[in-house]
């Protein structure tokens, strides 16, 4: 049976889930789906991103669309999809702790038997598997349009990606609840984990643009889901456990600082 | 027996500005303590300190034998009512009695219905779309549910109309009766004094005076203001027993009575009586005018 506030936390979480699954299964599928045109008019997905400037291209990781591992980079892979997963992650990472304290019923929860590492280790299961959940949609849907679209990434790959994607996402949830664990505020914890996602964003750009700047790439979780270009290359484990382990320090971060610091009315 | 609340030197500061300082306190198993304050006084600060939701800045506080701190599972035998009650989401009151339930170790769902029944509420509704006093009756079920040994309430009776307020207080006695003790905070002398064994009054920040409620209970000091037909003056009341701060001017007359009221009616009796005001015993008045003249008498001893 699982913990009594991990079943709470999901069944408070699960009208907002079934809303960003809706919306990242539809944009998904309606992507995947429209490889179908490209590949059967090579001329239009030769020149499908020539409108965008090579620079921004380069930057957001999107080739031209010749072939399916370009195409669902550019489509789905390298901004759009994780930008959804980024934004869901963040809103459920703030209504760990930042979201009751926030409207002032956190107490009524610490009230009971729970230690405040208990508070935030449940808190980050619920969180974890409703991303899980959100980040399959996208592994699904690219096998199924993959395989039936006959786009030719090789399965493992699109696995590679999407676990990628889903520890993306879990990256910044868990950073939203480690915000949090120092400021209980919501508006302070989105705006924290939106910048630093938005800025470790450019600092992979910057890293992988900029001659003499490839070291910041490094300081990017960014880096270690799209650098080792996972659509074509397949699985590399040395940069998943990276993206394992970010979370890992930023969860024991929360841990220490939520039982450090008092509780606002 | 071991104190179930002992606090001492208990302070706390909210950076610069104090929310409570030197407070040593003991609540005995079984005792119903009342603790009475005006806004600001402290009184959320003591109880915020008592379940470790806020560290002291000084002192040292045990409750149920245990540091809030790490004493977690203590937490299984208190019951918490906050002063601000507030809920979120659109969860039913029923899902969240079960989530407290739970969290708890488990709580029969009969005596869940039990006490929903008593205070009248639908635990099929959704939190959100109940009255602030159907809200509270939430708050007061999962403080009670649990059977804790301690309870910690913070104004609770905020918000709940004079029935609910006679229910809660039955409720307070059948806990006393019961064994469980009961901690609570409260604007209303009357309300504390119904029900609590000891009364202790905070003021901006320290705990003035601690009192058991009998002794309290004899003396009551009332503001009387007294309407005549025609002018009086004021030496045919101050020498009366038990009156004091006597002012008059033209037709009324202002003074303090503590005590029987006996003298003071006998004398008006003598002239015309327009209107007669008396006001509810001030508690403050009251308490700390007891407080300091027993301290004054000890100290004359
Ligand atoms: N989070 C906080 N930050 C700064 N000051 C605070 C905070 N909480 C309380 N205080 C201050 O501490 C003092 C005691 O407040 P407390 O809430 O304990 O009073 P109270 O006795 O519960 O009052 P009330 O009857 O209005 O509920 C007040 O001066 C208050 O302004
Ligand atoms: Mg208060």
């Amino acid at each position: 049976m699982l913990p009594s506030l991990v079943v709470k936390t999901l069944r408070d979480y699960r009208r907002a889930s079934i809303g960003w699954l809706l919306g990242i299964s539809a944009f998904v599928a309606i992507y995947a789906g429209s490889w179908a045109q490209f590949d059967a008019n090579p001329d239009a997905a030769a020149t499908a991103t020539d409108g965008i400037p090579q620079g921004v291209r380069d930057a957001l990781g999107v080739q031209d669309f010749s072939t399916g591992a370009n195409y669902l980079q550019g489509t789905i892979y390298s901004i759009f999809v994780p930008l959804l997963l980024i934004m869901a992650a963040a809103m459920f990472g703030a209504r760990a702790i930042a979201g009751p304290e926030d409207a002032r019923v956190l107490d009524l929860y610490l009230a009971n038997p729970i230690s405040r590492r208990q508070f935030v280790l449940q808190r980050f299961v619920a969180l974890t598997g409703v991303l899980v959940v959100l980040g399959l949609v996208p592994w699904l849907l690219v096998s199924l349009f993959n395989a039936s679209l006959d786009m030719g990434v090789p399965a493992a790959n699109v696995a590679a990606a999407s676990l990628g994607l889903l520890l993306i996402g879990v990256c910044f949830g868990t950073l939203a609840l480690a915000v949090s664990s120092v400021v209980g505020r919501r508006s302070v914890v989105l705006a924290t984990t939106g910048a630093i996602a938005a800025g470790t964003y450019v600092l992979r750009v910057v890293g992988d643009l900029v001659g003499g700047l490839g070291f910041l790439r490094w300081l990017s979780p960014f880096h270690y889901y799209l650098g080792g270009d996972p659509l074509r290359e397949g699985f590399d484990v040395a940069y998943l456990i990276v993206l394992m382990l970010i979370p890992a320090a930023m969860l024991a971060f929360a841990v220490i600082q939520f039982e450090r610091r008092d509780v606002s009315t | 027996m071991t104190a179930v609340i002992e606090a001492e030197g208990l302070t706390k500061y909210y950076g610069p500005r104090r929310g409570l300082e030197d407070v040593d306190l003991s609540v005995a198993p079984g005792e119903v303590f009342g603790y009475l304050g005006p806004n600001g006084a402290g009184k959320t600060t003591t109880i915020r300190l008592l379940l470790d939701f806020i560290r002291p800045t000084r002192g040292r506080v045990s409750v149920l034998g245990e540091n809030p701190r790490t004493g977690v599972a203590a937490r299984r035998r208190i019951g918490y009512l906050p002063g601000e009650l507030m809920f979120e989401g659109r969860e039913k009151v029923r899902d969240l009695l079960t989530f407290f339930a739970d969290a708890r170790g488990g709580v029969p769902a009969r005596r869940i219905q039990d006490l929903a029944e008593r205070f009248e509420l639908d635990l099929s509704r959704t939190i959100r779309s109940l009255s602030k006093g159907n809200k509270q009756k939430v708050g007061l079920v999962q403080a009670f549910m649990h059977e804790p040994e301690l309870l910690i309430l913070d104004e609770p009776t905020s918000g709940l109309d004079p029935l609910m307020q006679q229910e809660f207080l039955d409720m307070v006695r059948a806990a006393r009766i019961a064994g469980q003790t009961v901690f609570m905070s409260s604007h209303v002398l009357a309300e504390v004094q119904q029900a609590a064994d000891r009364v202790g009054i905070v003021r901006a920040g320290r705990l003035v005076a601690v009192e058991k409620v009998e002794s309290l209970g004899k003396r009551a000091v009332r503001r009387v203001e007294v309407h005549f037909a025609t002018p009086v003056v004021a030496a045919d009341f101050v020498d009366l027993r038990g009156v004091s701060d006597v002012h008059v001017e033209g037709t009324v007359l202002r003074c303090t009575v503590d005590g029987q009221l006996d003298a003071l009616v006998k004398a008006l009796a003598q002239h015309t009586v327009v209107d007669l005001i008396s006001a509810e015993p001030d508690l403050e008045e009251t308490f700390l005018g007891y407080y300091y003249d027993n301290e004054e008498s000890s100290r004359v001893a």
